[in-house]
C-alpha cells in the first residue's frame, strides 16, 4: 500500500525525521505514537504530499510521489488520501452540505449532492446538512470532516490528533467513524496520536520515538 | 459549486464590508457616468443646434449671449436691430445667400414665441405634422414638445406674455391681439421642438399696439391694424423698413468663402450691430464647462482609488482569516493557481458589482436632473441613453478589480499549507 525509504527530513538543520524502511498493506489501520516534536506531523504532512522529505522516498500503490510535482501531488492528494486535523477546519461560509460539495468540485470529481446527503445521514448527520458549521458542536464538526475526507473514497486517510479537543463521547464517536469508513472504503487508516483513549482501538502501533 | 460560487458566498458573509466598497466604487463610477453623460448630451445637443448656422448677427453685446439666445434660445436677447440694417446685408448678394430672421420677446407659458418666416423650421428639416404652415399675421405653428405639454390644438387661441419667461408678479399679458395655432410640427428633435413659430409682423402687431398703450393713445383700435391682422405676410427683406425692428439674423449660407471674412468686418462697422460665429462660442463655452468638469472628474477617480484601497485592504484582512481555508482548500486537491484565481475573482466580483451601482446612479442621476432643473429641461438631459465609451467604464472597473486583489491573490498563492496546517 504505501512504502517509506530512507526517509530524513530536516527543519531549520536539526534532523527532525528520519524513517529507514516501513510498509503497511492495504485497509491496515496503524497508529502513530511519538512525543511532540518527534515528526509525527512531518510523517503525515510527506505522505500526503502536502511536503516532500529532505531526503527518501514515498510510494503509495505504485506512485513514487515524492517524484511528482507540486501540482500533481495536489491532484493525486485529491483523488486518493482523505485528510484529517485536529481542528475540522470546516470553511465557515459554506453549510455542511456544500463543504462536502466542495471537497468533490476541488477533487474534479462530479458534484453529487444525493451522495453526499447519503453518507450525511450514514454518519448521523443527516439533519444537519443545511446548517453551518458555526452552529455545530466540536465533536459533529469532527464527524462532518470525517465525512469530508471519505467523501471521494481514498485509499489512505490520515488523521492527525484527531481527538485531541474533544469530549470522551465524540472521541470514541469519531474513532469509530475513522474505523468504518476506512473499512468500507477499504482505505489504509494512519492516525497520529498521544491520547491513551485512542490506542486502547488499535493493534498496529509505530512509535517515532522508537526508530 | 464553482469557483464563483465560492467566491459570491465570502462576499456575503462580509455584508457591511462590502456594502461599503461597492458603494464607494459606485459613487466614484457614477460621478464619472453622470460627467460623460451630461456632457455628451449636451455636446450633442449644442452642435445639433448650431449645425448650419455660419454666422448670427445680433444687437452689439456679449456675443456668447447673441448665440445662446438666438441659437439656444436659452438667454435673453442683447437688445433689437433696425430692420433697415438687416435688409442691407441680406440685401447684399456678394455675401449672403441665406438667411433666417428672428424677433424675440413674448412667451406663451414659458415656451417663447419665435417670429420669423418659414426659412427656420426648413432649416432644423421639421415638418409639419397638422394643419399648414403660418401665412397670415398672428398665426402661430407650435414645436412638437409644445403642442404636447400645453395641449393646444389647431384653431385654438391663446394670448401671449411679454417676456422670454412666464413671471407671475411681473406678468402682462398682451390682451388685444391673440394668436392662432393653424399648424403643429414633427419632432425634430433640436430646439424647434420647443418654440412657437409666427410671422414677425405678428410681434411688430402685439408691440406697437403695447407702446401705444403705454403712449395713452386714443384710438386703439384703429383700423389699420385690424387690417394688419388679416394681412398675408409681407416679404421682409423687400418690404419699407421704416423704424421696425427685429431680434436676430442667423446667417445659414454665405454666397461665397471670402464672405466668412469680409462679413463679420462689415458688420463691425454698423454701430449697434454685432456678428458672432456659433461655432467659435460653442467651443469657447465647452472650454469654460470643462474645467468644472475637469475637477469633477478628479474628484470622481479619487473616490475609485480610495474603493480600490479600502477593497484591498478589506480582501487582504479577509486573507488572514482565510489562511486556514485556503489551506484546507489546497488540501482537499486544489491547486495554487486556483486559490489566485479564487482572490483575483472575488475583487472583480466586487468592483462589477460597484461598477454596476455606478451606471445606475449615474444614470438615475441624469434622469433626476433632466427632470428637475429648468435650464436642464431646454437641453432635455435623460438618462435613458447609454454611450459605447460605459464599456471602457466597465473594463476600468474590471481593472480596479484586479489592482484590488492581485496581491491578496498572490498571497493566496503562497500560503504553504504544511506550514499553516502543523499550527494547529
Amino acid at each position: 500500500m504505501f512504502r517509506v525509504e530512507s526517509l530524513t527530513h530536516l527543519y531549520q538543520q536539526q534532523e527532525v525525521l528520519n524513517i529507514s524502511d516501513w510498509k503497511v498493506n492495504q485497509a491496515e489501520s496503524y497508529l502513530l505514537l511519538g512525543s511532540s516534536g518527534s515528526g509525527k506531523t512531518t510523517l503525515l504532512h510527506i505522505l500526503a504530499g502536502i511536503r516532500l522529505p529532505t531526503s527518501g522516498k514515498v510510494w503509495i500503490n505504485n506512485t513514487l510521489i515524492t517524484s511528482l510535482n507540486e501540482a500533481q501531488r495536489d491532484r493525486f492528494r485529491a483523488r486518493n488520501i482523505g485528510l484529517i486535523f485536529q481542528k475540522p477546519h470546516l470553511i465557515s461560509t459554506l453549510n455542511v452540505l456544500q463543504n462536502l460539495v466542495l471537497a468533490q468540485y476541488l477533487a474534479g470529481l462530479k458534484q453529487d449532492k444525493a451522495k453526499c446527503q447519503a453518507l450525511l445521514e450514514d454518519l448521523g448527520l443527516g439533519e444537519k446538512s443545511k446548517a453551518y458549521p458555526n452552529q455545530l458542536s466540536q465533536g459533529q464538526l469532527q464527524r462532518v470532516s470525517v465525512a469530508r475526507a471519505v467523501l471521494n473514497e481514498p485509499i489512505l486517510l490520515i488523521a492527525d490528533e484527531p481527538t485531541a479537543s474533544l469530549d470522551d463521547a465524540s472521541a470514541a464517536q469519531v474513532v469509530q467513524l475513522l474505523k468504518t469508513q476506512a473499512q468500507k472504503c477499504n482505505a489504509t487508516l494512519l492516525i497520529a496520536t498521544h491520547d491513551q483513549r485512542v490506542k486502547q482501538h488499535f493493534e498496529n502501533i509505530k512509535n517515532l520515538t522508537q526508530n | 459549486m464553482n469557483l464563483f460560487s465560492l467566491s459570491r458566498h465570502y462576499i456575503r458573509q462580509n455584508l457591511l464590508n462590502t456594502f461599503l466598497n461597492v458603494l464607494l466604487l459606485g459613487l466614484g463610477i457614477g460621478v464619472i457616468v453622470f460627467l460623460m453623460l451630461v456632457q455628451s448630451q449636451l455636446e450633442d445637443k449644442f452642435r445639433n443646434d448650431v449645425k448650419g448656422i455660419k454666422m448670427v448677427v445680433g444687437a452689439k453685446g456679449s456675443p456668447l449671449q447673441i448665440i445662446l439666445c438666438a441659437v439656444y434660445h436659452i438667454d435673453n436677447p442683447t437688445g433689437n436691430i433696425p430692420l433697415a440694417e438687416v435688409q442691407k446685408i441680406v440685401g447684399n448678394k456678394r455675401f449672403v445667400k441665406k438667411a433666417i430672421p428672428l424677433a424675440l420677446g413674448d412667451n406663451y407659458k414659458n415656451y417663447r414665441i419665435v417670429g420669423t418666416d418659414k426659412t427656420l423650421s426648413q432649416h432644423y428639416g421639421a415638418k409639419i405634422a397638422q394643419g399648414r404652415l403660418f401665412e397670415k399675421v398672428m398665426e402661430v405653428c407650435l414645436g412638437s414638445k409644445v403642442a404636447q405639454e400645453t395641449g393646444l390644438k389647431i384653431g385654438d387661441t391663446f394670448k401671449s406674455s411679454h417676456g422670454l419667461q412666464q413671471d407671475e408678479e411681473m406678468d402682462f399679458a398682451h390682451e388685444e391681439h391673440v394668436f392662432k395655432v393653424v399648424g403643429i410640427f414633427n419632432p425634430s428633435f433640436s430646439v424647434l421642438d420647443k418654440l412657437i413659430l409666427t410671422g414677425i409682423p405678428s410681434f411688430w402687431l402685439v408691440h406697437e399696439q403695447h407702446q401705444e398703450e403705454e403712449e395713452d393713445s386714443e384710438n386703439t383700435e384703429d383700423t389699420t391694424h385690424q387690417h394688419l391682422e388679416e394681412e398675408k405676410l409681407p416679404n421682409l427683406w423687400t418690404m419699407p423698413a421704416e423704424d421696425k425692428e427685429i431680434t436676430a439674423l442667423l446667417i445659414t449660407e454665405y454666397q461665397n468663402p471670402m464672405a466668412a471674412i469680409t462679413l463679420p468686418r462689415m458688420i463691425s462697422q454698423i454701430g449697434a450691430l454685432q456678428a458672432a460665429s456659433p461655432a467659435l462660442e460653442v467651443s469657447r463655452l465647452f472650454e469654460q464647462i470643462g474645467i468644472g468638469q475637469q475637477i469633477a472628474q478628479v474628484f470622481g477617480f479619487i473616490l475609485i482609488g480610495i474603493a480600490v484601497l479600502s477593497t484591498f485592504i478589506a480582501l487582504y484582512n479577509a486573507l488572514k482569516a482565510r489562511r486556514y481555508d485556503l489551506a484546507v482548500m489546497r488540501s482537499l486537491g486544489a491547486s495554487r493557481f486556483k486559490l489566485f484565481r479564487m482572490m483575483l475573482l472575488e475583487g472583480c466580483l466586487l468592483a462589477l458589482l460597484g461598477g454596476f451601482l455606478g451606471l445606475l446612479l449615474g444614470h438615475v442621476a441624469v434622469e433626476i436632473a433632466g427632470q428637475q432643473a429648468s435650464v436642464m429641461d431646454k437641453l432635455y438631459l435623460t438618462g435613458k441613453v447609454f454611450l459605447i465609451e460605459e464599456c471602457w467604464l466597465l473594463a476600468l472597473v474590471l481593472g480596479v478589480g484586479v489592482l484590488a486583489s492581485i496581491i491578496p491573490a498572490w498571497q493566496s498563492y503562497r500560503t504553504e499549507i504544511a506550514e499553516v496546517l502543523a499550527k494547529g
